[in-house]
């Protein structure tokens, strides 16, 4: 019966993030802006990691925390920002981020951090206290997910380099063709500069 | 990895490291002549390996299938990319740019295809789907100061692209709904009832083929390629037109068999479809066109048409035959003569132009050209009466295996606008052969060309594949009919 009561609240939480996801990505489209619509994709990609979580895949959440919210979309954010040079483009960013701009970014990020936070607060567990007195510590995190499965860096590590191996290298070779490509292409602008 | 498995893959093994190689030699020391021929060198011993696995080995990797089929057509493709490496090191020569990363590049996307040709995953043949194209895109825009080429190149990163987007949700949606990523398996986790057709499988496979008629530029994802043709180097625009496109058709065959397609009315119809506008599309499209490169585009749309016309055939229970297989082999050998052609086609204009040209290569540059150069215009009116189907070249046998596949799938439809279609083919492609036999010459373009011993090599490599396969086309047939069923 508890457990019944269970998936709606995991349910109620994925939707919002879910539409937290939707709505942020809608927004970095329309915006006008460039640094502005990175914010939004920023939070984008912060709702997926959670959605990720719920589904179990904590390992997933995390690398797209890492990966996208982190490393690439700081990267876009660097180059937008050093694009934009001279008084007037400054006068403009003068305008532009002012804290009332950035409301809209500010209230979805703030959604999903109380999401999360309810997540990891024990009045979350206490939501279906019923699973969770009377099972170990690891299926507690289980219950957190919509999913029954909990998938970990161990389980993503044992099946890359088992049966999918091949493809791990494979992927190296497209990294491999992307540094090339990146190289070959970056050094062009060196050129035409000097 | 077992030892079999590691022989089955040891063309691919072959061929990355040489890219790998090469790509520490250019760390150390560029040197142009030693990186072009260790390329061809790597793709020779790939060729001489994968040719002696054609039909020996068998293997059913989680991941990949390398059976016959895929063996003999990674060979074809391993023997294109050879071909096409020869042209490389000229055509380099006389580019400002670095050149090394050409050859990498140009390995890796030869690998990729190669992944492509023999995955029965989806993860296997995304992954070599993305290896391909994300190295023909720095491929495309090699040249520096080349606003075309830059423009096809941003161009093909973003269509192909949104091409994965959708790729990529229609895998999600066939593992939401079956659990398996297993090319093979897919349809046993779907109801199976005699001709049933189901509405998701039919929306993923629909949204499966947006991408996969974006790579092969079949009709309404067809926009891109002319612009790409044109702006491409040379080179690149070849292994675009054959490799990537085959690679990809192959596993096409194998999704529409392995998938049974045949039972989604629904997908028949869209095909069908796809087909019809394909090959009318890309022929008329090509009737009056006066840029070479621009009507090479259209007639590889029209290309794409016919051969669908072969996939819709594959069903079982058929009047002629019992089995599936005759519409795949009329696949494959049309695939083949098309390989050969395109191939031998972009090789003589690569070897006609070398580069020099900064203008668009109109038809006009090729008027008088019979005067000039006699070989050269005679190994180029073979070929385009082979892409044209005229008898005793490869081409004619490859329509006719065609004609044949579809007379007996019962397409009649679409054997009317096959017909049609090459009717308008002929009067473009016989229009470029009256042009080379005009009498005055006006064209810079070829005084430049000189003689050497590979384009004396290609030049008969290429008239000995088309006509050889023309007239004798029997070998081959047996080949493929014994690796196909």
């Amino acid at each position: 019966m508890m457990t019944i009561m269970a998936i709606p609240t995991t349910q109620i939480l994925f939707y919002i993030a879910a539409s937290v996801a939707l709505l942020s990505a809608l927004l970095t489209v329309t915006r006008y802006n460039a640094v502005h619509a990175l914010l939004y994709l920023v939070i984008t990609m912060l709702a997926i990691s959670l959605i990720f979580f719920l589904l179990g895949a904590s390992f997933a959440a995390a690398l797209q925390i890492i990966v996208y919210a982190g490393a690439i979309i700081v990267l876009f954010i660097f180059v937008t920002m050093m694009l934009h040079q001279g008084d007037v483009t400054i006068k403009q960013e003068s305008q532009l981020f002012r804290p009332g701009r950035s409301i809209g970014a500010g209230i979805l990020s703030l959604i999903l951090f109380f999401e999360t936070m309810f997540l990891l607060s024990p009045l979350y567990d206490l939501s279906q206290a019923g699973v969770s007195t009377a099972v170990s510590q690891v299926s507690v995190i289980s219950t957190k997910t919509i999913g029954v499965n909990v998938i970990g860096a161990k389980e993503i590590g044992l099946t890359l380099f088992g049966p999918y191996l091949l493809l791990v290298e494979i992927a190296a070779l497209l990294l491999l063709t992307a540094l090339i490509g990146a190289f070959h292409l970056g050094r062009r602008h060196q050129e035409v500069t000097i | 990895m077992n030892v079999a498995l590691g022989y089955a893959l040891l063309p691919w093994i072959i061929i990355s490291s040489t890219a790998l190689v090469i790509m520490l030699f250019t760390a150390i020391k560029r040197d142009h002549r030693y990186t072009s021929l260790m390329t061809s060198l790597g793709l020779f011993i790939a060729l001489i390996v994968q040719i002696m696995q054609i039909g020996v080995v068998e293997q059913h990797h989680e991941l990949f299938i390398i059976d016959g089929m895929t063996t003999l057509l990674s060979a074809l493709l391993i023997l294109v990319s050879l071909l096409l490496s020869f042209l490389l090191h000229p055509w380099l020569q006389n580019l400002n740019d670095p050149k090394e990363e050409y050859y990498m590049l140009f390995l890796l996307a030869t690998q990729g295809a190669l992944v492509v040709c023999a995955s029965s995953h989806f993860g296997s043949f995304f992954l070599g789907l993305e290896l391909m194209s994300l190295s023909l895109v720095p491929m495309v825009a090699y040249k520096d100061n080349d606003q075309i080429a830059l423009e096809a190149g941003i161009k093909y990163l973003i269509l192909s692209a949104i091409a994965s987007a959708f790729m990529l949700f229609a895998m999600a949606i066939i593992y939401f709904y079956s659990g398996t990523l297993d090319i093979r398996e897919i349809i046993n986790h779907f109801p199976r009832t005699a001709n049933s057709s189901n509405i998701i499988y039919s929306t993923a496979i629909s949204l499966l083929l947006v991408g996969v008629a974006f790579k092969l530029s079949l009709a309404p994802c067809h926009l891109w390629v002319a612009d790409l043709f044109e702006g491409a180097p040379l080179p690149t625009t070849a292994l675009l037109a054959t490799l990537s496109k085959a690679a990809i058709f192959v596993v096409l065959i194998r999704l529409f068999s392995e998938g049974e397609w045949h039972n989604q009315t629904g997908v028949i119809t869209i095909i069908s479809i796809i087909a019809a506008a394909s090959m009318l599309i890309g022929n008329f499209l090509a009737l009056l066109q006066k840029n070479m490169l621009r009507l090479l585009a259209y007639s590889s749309i029209a290309h794409f048409g016919y051969i669908l016309l072969a996939i819709l055939a594959i069903k079982p229970s058929l009047p002629l035959t019992s089995t599936t297989s005759l519409a795949s082999e009329a696949a494959i050998y049309y695939l083949i003569a098309y390989l050969i052609t395109v191939v031998g086609t972009f090789a003589i204009l690569t070897l006609l132009t070398n580069n020099k040209h900064s203008y668009p290569l109109t038809i006009d540059c090729l008027k008088g050209l019979f005067w000039v150069k006699p070989s050269y215009a005679l190994a180029l009116v073979f070929l385009f009466l082979s892409l044209a189907g005229i008898p005793l070249t490869v081409g004619f046998v490859g329509k006719f295996y065609l004609t044949l596949a579809a007379v007996n799938g019962q397409l009649w439809w679409l054997l009317a606008i096959l017909v049609i279609g090459s009717i308008a083919g002929l009067f473009y492609y016989l229009r470029l052969i009256l042009t080379m036999m005009e009498k005055q010459t006006d064209s810079t373009l070829l005084i430049n060309t000189s003689s050497s011993l590979t384009s004396h090599f290609i030049l008969s490599f290429v008239i000995v594949m088309v006509i050889g396969l023309g007239v004798f086309p029997d070998g081959l047939a047996q080949v493929i009919v014994e690796l196909v069923s």
